[in-house]
């Protein structure tokens, strides 16, 4: 999709942007930093991947997952 | 006997050089302004839609698409308005041709963004058409599965994002901006769910 068409919208990279960018560093921007700060990407849920369906659960620091795919 | 000497003085003579000058400027400027092409025109309604989120502070890694890639397609294919045509507009591979519905000329600055969704939408077939992957004759969800997943973030999870900067600067409170953030991630993944990326996963 990037490639074809140059979409692009990843939520981790926009993250690590608020987080790192020089842009995002003063103090107006010191509350959206320490929010995202301390949520880490929550994953949990169904998600249809090329392989089948895919899913996650996340406790604590565990993520576990499972896929239909057999073959 | 015709001479560029006697002409130079003759239009000397007639008008100076300074007014002539201007005259034909704004000759050309205005017929440029009166008569935009049909693409020229549609150019105009897209890239207000692909620079909408460019004040944003995210617009430093996130975008829509790349205007010089839809810029290039648009130029490259025919366009033409069929006012008779049912759908806002369509792309047909075998002529290269996108229908507009309503002639682009004519459609006023309350409606630029959403017609300019719309150029969006069947240029992003043309360019799938140029990799060889059009789908239309496959099924309507795989043709669908890559504009469905585009529009949806760009209609509901970006504008979120925008919130939120918004609310950033607000001096709202760090809970209030992780919930607006939870809310993007969602809406992003909920792109995912959409009827034609259950089929079919995007890109």
């Amino acid at each position: 999709m990037r490639e074809w068409f140059g979409f692009q919208a990843n939520p981790e990279q926009i993250k690590k942007m608020y987080l790192t960018n020089k842009a995002f560093s003063g103090t107006k921007w010191a509350r959206l930093r320490a929010a995202l700060k301390g949520e880490p990407l929550n994953w949990t849920g169904e998600w249809r991947t090329n392989w089948g369906m895919l899913s996650l659960s996340r406790s604590g620091a565990t993520v576990t997952g499972a896929y239909t795919h057999d073959r | 006997m015709f001479t560029s000497s006697r002409w130079r003085i003759t239009v000397r003579a007639l008008v100076p050089m300074s007014i002539l000058v201007s005259l034909l400027a704004g000759v050309t400027t205005q017929g440029i302004a009166a008569t935009p092409t049909i693409q020229g025109a549609a150019y105009g309604h897209l890239k207000n839609l692909m620079s909408q989120y460019d004040k944003a502070g995210f617009s430093r890694v996130v975008r829509i698409g790349n205007k010089a890639t839809y810029r290039t397609t648009l130029s490259s294919i025919n366009v033409k308005v069929d006012t008779s045509l049912k759908p806002l507009a369509v792309y047909d591979p075998n002529t290269k041709t996108i229908t507009f519905s309503k002639d682009p000329r004519k459609v006023t600055a309350s409606e630029s963004l959403a017609f300019g969704e719309t150029c969006w939408h069947e240029l992003t077939h043309a360019i799938e058409d140029a990799h060889g992957d059009i789908g239309l004759f496959d099924n309507a969800a795989y043709a669908e599965r890559n504009i469905d997943y585009m529009t949806h973030v760009a209609r509901v999870p970006l504008p979120i994002l925008q919130k939120m900067e918004k609310d950033a600067l607000r001096g709202v409170s760090a809970a209030k901006l992780e919930a607006r953030w939870r809310s993007f991630v969602r809406q992003i993944a909920a792109a995912s769910t959409l009827p034609s990326n259950r089929e079919y996963p995007p890109n």
